[in-house]
């Protein structure tokens, strides 16, 4: 495992992505550099295809780039077994999928204690924290509720409190508003921001909602997997 | 929550899958137990520390062959040989050919001294051996007809061209439970206007040291005679008669190796349509950090959980057979049902390896998958 100290949290130089659809080969993204500054909020905007969702996939290590550096946490990712990958987002990374993405037969609080079961802690400081982090998504009184019992945007605030129960010093997520109303969207970017702000941490979100992106501190733009200046 | 509480909620998510998948893998194994139960009752036929003094003459020749009764005498010479009984199977049918049960002619003075691992009281004994039309039967085919001493039974021929009126005359136990009936030789010999053959020996040795030695002298007594015998152990004696019967183990193998094959192909599929299901659901879990390794557990403790709550069933399935009497279903040829331990390992085994193979194979194919792959549903 290759270590080094950096000032920004991530550092991604002429960061290629393609993969070949249909026969042809496509460009994901091209030569994309990067930095993000520890602590910061980040929204990566584009239209569809722009590459966004791949360049975040890379950052957290569940893709992989075709060529360039990508270092994230003083790790350089493309040096990383895949096992090595999950037991450095496990510690590292809160992940938020666009579609919540929670395990249908766990309730809000085993869905959230999932990560934790990867670590020694005993099922005390586990309940301990999924309660803290339930609480701090506003949801301690649907600890013991199936996702199907839950609204759209309360199995998101589960998903985002299973992203934060490790805590990690970066949460990356996937258009985490897409599928949400107008109201859920906002207490979902209300909580990111929270946890940005009064959590200090930092926060990587892909989204092509131009109000979601004023939630952010800095906002990027892709097009055609190229990164805007 | 723990691990375990986590392939318990995955295996029961959908549980008439995983209660039908159970059901098939109990019922196949049942069957694995029960047919390997019976392959080693018949390879293994005589259990009794008491057999091991027993030796059985016969003709070299054949089964279906006859020896002259006067080697009886010249036996009995033989030393270390304490008791000689006549042995011959009559295969009599008692009103109908469905009530099968083994009979055979004896001397009722020693066929309880050879074995003496049955048990008949004394009384019942000097009856038997001054009543020439006199018979005994064993407590489990005496129970099995209802009989009461004194009740008249008669045996149709079918090797022998005579039918027998006997009287029964006392009952005796028998440690495996078989269905017995003994008669007098000489009764059946006098039917057959003085053939003064018979089939077999039964001889009991002073030692069990002295049985080879006893069986050596036997044979070389009439080699070269124009009935030589064959002198073997008992337990030799009845595998010789099972062979006659054809690869029996063989047979038996082959219908439990398909079993297995089946049961197996079942549940890899089953496993298999369980994982394709959740594809999305281990690329969550690898994206919060769970590795391979782990997963691959996850997936394979649930198959394994679900084949060893089916290995259960099948176990409590094959216990249930010692309520049935097997005797009476399978007309003497399985006399009871007891699982020997290896038996009851080879099912947990077998039910075992189904888990393994069944979760290994989708589980691997499942955590190869990108995590992108998986949640773009490209598996």
């Amino acid at each position: 495992m290759t270590e080094r100290s950096h000032e920004p949290i991530v550092q991604v130089r002429n960061l290629r992505k393609t993969f070949v659809h249909g026969g042809e080969d496509v460009i994901a993204l091209d030569d994309v550099d990067l930095d993000v500054a520890a602590g910061e909020y980040v929204s990566l905007m584009g239209p569809s295809g722009s590459g966004k969702s791949t360049l975040l996939y890379i950052l957290a290590g569940i893709d992989r780039a075709t060529s360039g550096e990508c270092w994230v946490l003083d790790h350089n990712l493309s040096e990383l077994t895949e096992d090595e990958l999950s037991e450095w987002r496990n510690e590292h990374i809160g992940f938020i999928f666009q579609s919540f993405n929670l395990i249908p037969v766990l309730t809000a609080f085993e869905n959230v204690e999932m990560p934790l079961l990867l670590t020694g802690l005993s099922k005390r400081e586990r309940a301990e924290h999924v309660r803290t982090a339930l609480e701090i998504v506003g949801l301690a009184d649907r600890m013991s509720h199936y996702p199907r019992q839950l609204s759209g945007g309360q199995e998101q605030r589960v998903a985002i409190a299973r992203a934060l129960i490790t805590d990690p010093n970066m949460i990356l997520a996937d258009e985490p508003t897409g599928d949400l109303d107008a109201h859920s969207a906002e207490e979902v970017l209300t909580i990111l921001r929270k946890l940005n702000q009064d959590f200090g941490k930092t926060v990587i979100m892909v989204t092509h909602d131009p109000k979601a992106s004023t939630f952010a501190t800095i906002t990027h733009h892709l097009d055609k997997g190229k990164l805007l200046p | 929550m723990s691990f375990g509480r986590f392939i318990w909620r995955n295996a029961f998510r959908n549980k008439r899958r995983t209660g039908l998948t159970m059901l098939s893998i109990g019922f196949s194994l049942f069957l694995l137990m029960a047919l390997l139960t019976f392959m080693g009752q018949l390879l293994n036929p005589v259990s009794e520390a008491d057999s091991a003094l027993r030796l059985i003459v016969s003709p070299a020749t054949s089964l279906a062959d006859l020896m002259p009764i006067a080697y009886r005498d010249r036996i009995k010479r033989v030393p270390h040989v304490e008791h000689v009984t006549t042995l011959q199977w009559f295969n009599g049918i008692y009103k109908d050919p469905d009530y099968q049960f083994a009979n055979f002619a004896t001397d009722p003075e020693e066929i309880f001294e050879v074995y003496v691992d049955q048990e008949i009281g004394a009384r019942e004994k000097a009856a038997f051996i001054a009543e020439r039309r006199g018979t005994v039967a064993s407590t489990a085919l005496a129970n099995r007809f209802n009989w009461k001493v004194g009740d008249p039974i008669t045996l149709k021929g079918t090797i022998f061209p005579v039918d027998l009126d006997l009287v029964l005359v006392g009952t005796f136990t028998d440690p495996l439970s078989q269905e017995l009936l003994y008669f007098h030789y000489d009764y059946l010999n006098e039917a057959m206007d003085n053939l003064n053959l018979i089939g077999a020996f039964a001889v009991r040795g002073s030692s069990v040291d002295s049985i080879p030695g006893i069986a050596e002298a036997i044979d070389s007594q009439f080699r070269n005679s124009a009935s030589e015998t064959k002198t073997e152990t008992e337990k030799a004696f009845v595998l010789g008669f099972v062979s006659m019967l054809g690869n029996i183990q063989g047979i038996i193998a082959s219908i439990a190796g398909v079993v297995v094959f089946t049961m197996l192909l079942v549940a890899v599929s089953t496993m298999g349509m369980a994982v394709r299901e959740r594809a999305r659901e281990v690329a969550i879990l690898k994206t919060i950090g769970y590795s391979r390794s782990t997963i691959l557990a996850l997936v394979v403790g649930e198959a394994v959980f679900i084949a060893l709550v089916g290995a259960a069933l099948g176990v409590t399935l094959g216990e249930s057979l010692r309520l049935v009497d097997l005797n009476i279903m399978t007309q003497g040829f399985i006399t009871r049902y007891s699982p020997d331990p290896e038996t009851y390992a080879a099912v947990l085994g077998t039910g075992i390896g189904i888990g393994l193979i069944s979760g290994f194979f989708p589980a691997w194919h499942s955590v190869n998958l990108t995590v992108t792959s998986a949640m773009r549903g490209l598996h």
